[in-house]
């Protein structure tokens, strides 16, 4: 956690960012949405503020102030003002004075955020031209030492590229590099971080440090991560529902944190230091495969020696035009334990546990699931073994029709399995809703109605439906709010004690991981990097990638 | 140019041929295998009804209708590939020459009305683009999509009543002088200026919208500077899809426009021809618009990459999986 | 997208469930939904009550109109509109006005028979297309594309050409020619749909292969579908009159909309009525039947 910074200078006079009792309304032709009401606080110059909320917090309709972003018919109220500026009634050409050359923006998601049809150098070129002059040589040679300054290896050729030959984290070096053309002395960055994976967001966030250290500029950062806020920031304002109801220096905030809803968040900033796992009964030590290749009664799923290949465009992760995405992999499960695959996009943790569901052959190697072979299995047979292990997917808001109700989505695998009559099916399905603690009336609902948290139950009551003893789990909770992110892990570890379950889990979010698995398995580019039990694998972490894994995590600090 | 432009070119290239061949061996099987009896269509063509065997086996044997379909399939194509469409059922004259002596005609009235047409698009587009009063904005957009829904030959009807009957500016008929010209290449204009319009406006509109115009607005570039070179390059794209079917309906624009206003175009050609079951001539004006159709697609694809880099990567992805 | 977990209904206490008490439930929030949108949209009223009347005259003329189209009175040709003849009369004393009514028929008859083509064959395509996918969608695909290798209304012309000339021959040729774009629709949801992950869940839950076409995909590609039909509707209508007009409909004295503006075209300097009226009611079907697809696309997505 950081702490003032010996090189800014203390603030003196004028604050670089102020905002004074504002609230801004959505007026549309339906409703009037009060999206932030009587938001006060302030940002010295060269320091770090970071505005921390959930989605609906009001924070993008702050971001959007401070930039003179906001939809004509939205009214303003207070005062806010850029170094000094009164900007709260500023028309469209105040605004373009001010865009840029006194506050910068950094967007939250490079792949959208740059014109595909334009060169990257002369997309910097271009704001660059803009704000500080005209000359061709300057231009180009300014856009070039822009690249450089944030990090971009040789400058020259990725000037020349378009957006879609950059990889992500480039990318947002790139909208870092246009914020700072145009020299502002105040930038606003939106969730800079949260469309990459973790080791990448770091070393994105560390260059933001830098800069903001070596320019004194005045960051303002946006982002949903208390973790985040709390390494980087220097104060620390959280929202809620449009109310500004916290804000102080970040050591203080974190020691004494004055309302409930932000006691809430700091519960939630992951402590890997403390390895819950599950119930599980097995001895610490267990290895990967047991040295075994046949399975025992423990074994809930074994991976032997499997590979996934794909043909793809010749690139630098697919040499002769083959992809391998998972490289000859050997790792085991064990009944009523919590395995967590981990690692980060392309890491091949998601192949794997499509192999384990069937869906997907390897090209090599075999898996079994609760003594079955998958690859023997067929049509009928298959289906029949499915009944044994079942699926919670990502994305709760995809992974129901939408055009069938509740009550239809969780009764589709007891028909599909010919369980009982329909009224027993009804039993069913009403004692499932209990299970994960949702009210009868949600059957009749349809999945548009719901939201994430609620989905996602749903999701889970259908994959419990024909009394599986296994249970995939595809980052169930990456995609939901982090109030509601700990809900479902609570209900899952209940879920699992009550009904003797075994779970393997896949995902990039190690915090998570240790909050409810036993034993972690850690992927890299196909390959299985390290494996054991949770406590373990956290604390001494044996391998380099891991312990490259555990640094990337917010919060640890 | 790099390996992957040129494979991208080869396989359109590759594919303009397969349509073009496509559309021919779909042309054939509907004109020659669908009708039941193709001696009575010529007989009729020409009005002779009653003709006595022999003649009829003369006729046949003439038009080469005597032999198996597959080698009249390829007997045609290949004198296709060699400019011999073959002969009128009706007139007996070479398909070729009576298209030869329209086509000039249609395609001075055919390419002034494209040109017209993708002026006031691309004019709407960009005004409704540009300007801040939604009202205005409203009533652009309602003018493609109003004029999509009207047909042409009630338009070409109207505009000469008003413009050649009762006004008296323009002359109603005939092919001389470029007065003739004005109201159907008006007319021919509207269907493809409605589409190009409803495209680019869609495409602006979705560009306006798109995160990286909001984040280069957050970067102070102005309504002007943006609109015209991030907005209409990208709005654009979409637009490019269809270019290939303004030349379609281009082509029914130019036979309703020439049966309305009365011109001895490749158009009235194609007309009259269906109307006497004229199949040789029917064939080679079909096979000449779809032929124009795939240069004008292959044109397109050449020209695409220039605006959208990303096509070349994506399809040559797609092709290998 | 979401609501606050509070939202749900509670339930009235007792009630047993019925079979799906929701359904009856949407559906009548649909109907009341339309009826909404008419009174805060007037020009969907306008364009529905519009096309209600065209529908009628297709189904009934009768009830629109008393004279008979066919009656001819050469003594009163060519007369224009009045009380007593609403369009005026034709060349051979007709009223016009009957005529378009009669004639509402042979082009609303055309034009359903065309997209009853198209979406069939079209769907059927799109769907094995988008379901099964590998080899099959190839050859699939590449049928449909074969039928787009001659550009626009050519295509109907060309089959016209081979078939003869007529109403049922003209709704044939436009029906291929329409089948492409639903093909091509439906194969494009069905992929949507097919990677969607509640398909992935439903192979799981072990649906087989041919319960998740029938549950999910057909379920989820109607909707979609649905909505290109209205639009196609009022693009087929114009294409049938177009031909019709060209001269390849049915034969006079038929009172087909496209012919009547053919035969009418002669005596447009004199008498405009002739060709313009049928005509405007041409280009006002379209238009109404345009807003109402509009209309109704834009209350599916909600």
């Amino acid at each position: 956690m950081n702490a003032a910074n010996g090189n800014r200078t203390e603030s003196a006079g004028t604050p670089a960012l102020e905002v004074a009792d504002v609230s801004v309304t959505y007026r549309t032709k339906r409703r009037t949405v009060e999206a932030v009401r009587h938001v006060s606080f302030r940002a010295d110059a060269g320091s770090v503020l970071a505005i921390v909320g959930e989605s609906g917090s009001g924070k993008s309709t702050i971001v959007n102030a401070l930039l003179g972003l906001l939809p004509q018919g939205t009214d303003v109220e207070g005062r806010f003002l850029l170094e000094g500026r009164d900007m709260t009634h500023a028309d469209e050409r105040d605004w373009l004075s001010v865009r840029g050359g006194l506050i910068g923006f950094v967007p939250q998601d490079p792949q959208s955020s740059l014109d595909p049809t334009m060169r990257i150098g002369d997309q910097i070129a271009e704001i660059v031209r803009l704000h500080r002059g005209r000359e061709a040589g300057d231009v180009r040679a300014e856009s070039l030492r822009l690249l450089a300054e944030v990090g971009i290896d040789d400058p020259g050729l990725r000037a020349r590229q378009y957006p879609h030959e950059l990889s992500g984290g480039l990318k947002q070096r790139v909208l870092i590099a246009q914020a700072l053309a145009g020299d502002p002395r105040i930038i606003v960055a939106d969730e800079p971080t949260s469309a990459l994976d973790v080791t990448v967001q770091k070393v994105v966030l560390d260059l933001l440090a830098s800069l903001v250290r070596r320019r004194g500029i005045t960051l303002v950062m946006i982002t949903h991560d208390l973790a985040v806020a709390a390494d980087r920031a220097d104060r620390i304002l959280v929202m809620l529902h449009g109310e500004a109801i916290e804000q102080n220096d970040t050591a203080t905030l974190l020691a004494h944190p004055s309302r409930d809803y932000t006691r809430r968040l700091l519960a939630l900033v992951p402590k890997i230091d403390n390895g819950n796992g599950g119930d599980g009964a097995m001895a610490d030590g267990a290895s990967a495969t047991d040295g075994n290749d046949g399975d025992d009664e423990r074994t809930a799923v074994s991976w032997l020696d499997v590979t996934r290949e794909y043909r793809a465009a010749v690139s630098e992760r697919a040499p002769h035009g083959v992809l391998t995405a998972v490289d000859h992999v050997s790792l085991k499960a064990y009944r009523g334990r919590t395995l967590a695959i981990v690692g980060e996009s392309g890491s091949g943790k998601s192949t794997l546990l499509s192999m384990a569901l069937a869906l997907n052959k390897p090209t090599s190697g075999a898996v079994r699931v609760l003594g079955d072979d998958l690859g023997a299995l067929r049509g009928r047979a298959l289906r029949q073994a499915r009944r044994n292990f079942q699926l919670v997917q990502q994305n709760p808001f995809d992974s129901l029709d939408p055009s069938l109700t509740v009550r239809q989505s969780i009764e589709e695998p007891l028909r599909a399995f010919g369980y009982g009559t329909a009224a027993r099916r009804e039993v069913r399905v009403r004692e499932l809703v209990d299970r994960v603690a949702l009210p009868q009336t949600v059957l009749k609902a349809r999945p548009g109605e719901l939201s994430g948290g609620q989905s996602q139950r749903v999701a889970i009551a259908r994959a419990l439906a024909v009394e599986p003893q296994l249970v995939f789990l595809d980052e169930p909770v990456s995609a939901l709010d982090v109030s509601v992110q700990d809900q479902i892990l609570r209900l899952l570890a209940g879920l699992q004690r009550d009904l003797g379950l075994t779970y393997v889990f896949v995902s990039h979010n190690l915090a998570v991981v240790s909050e409810i698995a036993d034993d972690v398995a850690v992927m890299c580019r196909g390959r299985l990097v390290e494996y054991g039990t949770v406590e373990r694998v956290l604390r001494h972490p044996a391998e380099a990638y891991t312990r490259q894994l555990l640094d990337a995590i917010p919060g640890r600090g | 140019m790099t390996k992957a432009n040129l494979a991208y070119l080869g396989r359109r290239l590759l594919q303009a041929v397969v349509v073009l061949w496509a559309s021919y061996t779909l042309t054939f099987i509907i004109l020659h295998l669908l009708p039941s009896d193709p001696m009575q269509t010529i007989l009729q063509s020409r009005g002779q009804d009653d003709a006595s065997a022999q003649e009829i086996a003369a006729l046949a044997h003439q038009y080469g209708l005597d032999r198996p379909v597959l080698v009249q399939y390829a007997a045609m194509m290949l004198a296709a590939l060699h400019g011999d469409l073959g002969v009128s059922y009706m007139q007996g004259e070479s398909v070729s020459g009576l298209i030869a002596s329209r086509l000039g005609m249609t395609l001075g009235v055919s390419l002034l009305a494209i040109a017209l047409a993708v002026v006031v698009a691309f004019g709407l587009a960009f005004l409704a683009a540009y300007t801040r009063h939604p009202a205005l904005r409203g009533l652009l957009g309602f003018v493609p999509n109003v004029t999509i829904s009207v047909p042409i030959f009630w338009v070409g009807l109207l505009l000469m009543q008003v413009f050649s009957f009762s006004l008296g500016w323009l002359p109603a008929m005939g092919a001389d002088g470029w007065e003739t010209m004005v109201l159907p290449v008006v007319t021919m204009s509207i269907p493809p200026a409605a589409l190009l319009g409803r495209m680019l406006m869609n495409g602006f509109d979705e560009a306006l919208a798109s995160p990286f115009i909001t984040a280069a607005r957050a970067r102070g570039l102005g309504r002007g500077r943006l609109v015209l070179r991030h907005v209409v390059k990208n709005g654009s794209l979409p637009a490019f899809t269809v270019l290939g079917m303004i030349v379609g309906s281009t082509v029914t624009g130019a036979i309703v426009a020439e049966t309305v206003f009365s011109r001895q175009g490749v158009g009235m050609l194609i007309q009259q021809s269906v109307q006497a079951q004229d199949i040789p001539v029917v064939q080679g004006c079909v096979l000449l618009a779809a032929a124009a159709f795939v240069v004008i697609n292959l044109a397109v694809d050449m020209i695409y990459p220039v605006f959208d880099p990303r096509i070349i990567v994506r399809t040559a992805g797609k092709e290998r999986s | 997208m979401s609501v606050a977990e509070t939202t749900i209904a509670a339930p009235r206490a007792g009630t047993a469930e019925l079979a799906d008490p929701s359904a009856v439930r949407r559906a009548l929030r649909r109907v009341g939904g339309w009826l909404h949108a008419s009174v805060r949209y007037p020009g969907t009223l306008i364009a529905g009550v519009f096309v209600a009347l065209v529908i009628l005259a297709a189904i009934r003329p009768a009830a629109l109109t008393r004279r008979d189209p066919y009656a001819t009175a050469p003594a009163k040709m060519l007369q224009p509109p009045s009380a007593e003849h609403w369009f005026g009369t034709d060349q051979l004393g007709r009223d016009l006005y009957s005529r378009v009514v009669y004639g509402a028929q042979s082009t609303i008859l055309a034009s359903l028979v065309s997209l009853s083509i198209a979406i069939a064959v079209g769907v059927l395509f799109g769907v094995i297309a988008g379901y099964v996918g590998g080899a099959t969608d190839a050859v699939l695909m590449r049928l449909v594309d074969v039928l787009l290798s001659i550009p626009g209304l050519l295509l109907s012309i060309t089959i016209v050409t081979a078939i003869g000339f007529g109403t049922i021959p003209v709704a044939v040729a436009i029906g291929v020619a329409s089948i492409p774009t639903f093909a091509r629709t439906a194969r494009a949801q069905t992929l949507r749909v097919c990677s969607s992950a509640y398909i992935e869940a439903a192979i799981v839950s072990g649906v087989t292969p041919a319960g998740i076409i029938a549950r999910h995909v057909l379920r989820n590609v109607f909707g979609p579908v649905f909505s290109l039909a209205l639009l196609e509707f009022g693009r087929v209508i114009m294409a049938v009159a177009t031909l019709s007009f060209l001269g390849f409909g049915a034969k006079p004295p038929a009172a087909e909309w496209g012919s009547l503006i053919n035969e009418g075209r002669s005596y447009l300097m004199t008498s405009s009525w002739v060709p313009l009226l049928p005509g405007l009611v041409v280009v006002l079907t379209v238009l109404a039947v345009t807003v109402l697809a509009a209309r109704s696309e834009k209350e599916l997505k909600r």
